[in-house]
């Protein structure tokens, strides 16, 4: 198995450190949407800078998780990126982003049905044929319970993910966002993912805000946005070391900070803490297993 | 198509304030000229509407802050 390796999202306001510190960032994690209207020059950039660092690839606005076909511009202009770039792995989000002629901007969960499971897997099929290579599909985090929803998350995933054999980004925090913010034990949340599927994983902070008083379940009520601009947590970590017990496949971690940048050493240190997490995972996952093939051999 | 409008009417809900604001006061009004089935017209009556108040808000708040296409890295 190749090694699990740790990086961070690529942003203009963290480029000149991350390129002083190859030593210490295994990857880093490319916006794709960000090229789509780019001059030629910008992807030649890109292109320069995956000869120096392995750079992954994360699009963010094609909202494939909808029983709306993907916009077909949006759509061309991915294919168009990923022909000169590439990559041998992207992602996407399990999300849509737009219906009926209203962009939402930004990531929404979509109602989990059997339509928009459907959905999904047509809107991959079109991605296939445009761009061959399929990506992997990350979940979201949400701060509403999608109305019309009858699949639980885990479900209405697995059942996109068996349907088109992509493999899963697993956003942690997100995960751990939506088990608090819905009454679930993040750990056990966890288990319920089909892990074995897990190639990529996405770290990131977020801030309680207040439920608005008018329809707060009760006062104080409050929920976890996940907002990309504060530290990871602790529990995250935790959940990363259970997940690299359980997971078969190499992990690819990135961190991601969108803004309020703190000292990069920071950022270098939850690095280190992520690469700690994994390492303590396996080697949990491996003493299970040894014990269990040593009970077996018995 | 209906499961379309059901997500149609999800993304104006989110995006459109006039629209929200009369789903909060009066939902069954406000969805009856939506393309929708009686149960997806149920579900959205039952909707989490601390949940849709905050997920619009943090919808406006990325909407404001989008980020400008790439010039190089």
């Amino acid at each position: 198995m190749a090694p699990d390796r740790v990086g961070l999202g690529w942003r203009p306001g963290l480029a000149a450190h991350i390129l002083s510190h190859p030593d210490r960032i295994d990857v880093v994690e490319v916006i794709l949407d960000d090229y789509f209207r780019a001059p030629a020059r910008a992807l030649r950039s890109v292109r320069t800078l995956a000869a120096q660092i392995p750079v992954l690839y994360h699009g963010v606005g094609l909202g494939l998780a909808s029983s709306h076909p993907v916009d077909k511009r949006r759509l061309e202009n991915l294919a168009r990126v990923l022909d000169i770039l590439s990559p041998e792995i992207w992602s996407e989000h399990l999300a849509f982003v737009r219906a009926g002629g209203r962009e939402i901007g930004h990531l929404a969960a979509p109602p989990r049905s059997e339509a928009t499971v459907n959905g999904a897997l047509e809107n991959l099929l079109r991605i296939r044929k445009a761009v061959s290579v399929l990506p992997a599909l990350e979940n979201i985090a949400t701060l509403i319970d999608p109305p019309g929803s009858k699949l639980s998350e885990p479900a209405w995933t697995q059942g996109i993910l068996e349907g088109s054999g992509c493999d899963m980004l697993l956003d942690l925090h997100n995960l751990y966002a939506n088990a608090l913010n819905f009454g679930q034990d993040p750990v056990v949340y966890l288990r319920t993912f089909p892990l074995e599927r897990v190639r990529l994983v996405h770290l990131s902070g977020g801030n309680w805000i207040p439920e608005p008083p008018a329809f707060a379940a009760h006062p104080g009520a409050r929920r976890l946005l996940d907002d990309h601009v504060h530290d990871v947590p602790d529990p995250v970590y935790a959940l990363l070391e259970l997940l690299a017990e359980k997971a078969e496949a190499s992990l690819t971690v990135i961190i991601e900070r969108d803004g309020e940048y703190p000292a990069f050493g920071i950022l270098l240190d939850q690095i280190d803490r992520a690469r700690a997490a994994l390492a303590r995972g396996r080697a949990l996952g491996r003493s299970f297993t040894g014990g269990r093939l040593e009970r077996a051999r018995a | 198509m209906s499961a379309q409008g059901l997500e149609t009417a999800l993304a104006r809900l989110y995006t459109d304030p006039d629209f929200r604001d009369r789903f909060l006061q009066a939902p069954e009004s406000a969805l009856s000229d939506q393309d929708l089935s009686a149960g997806e017209r149920d579900d959205l009556l039952a909707l989490d509407r601390a949940g849709l108040v905050m997920a619009a808000r943090s919808y406006q708040h990325k909407r404001q802050g989008r980020r400008k296409p790439a010039e190089g890295l």
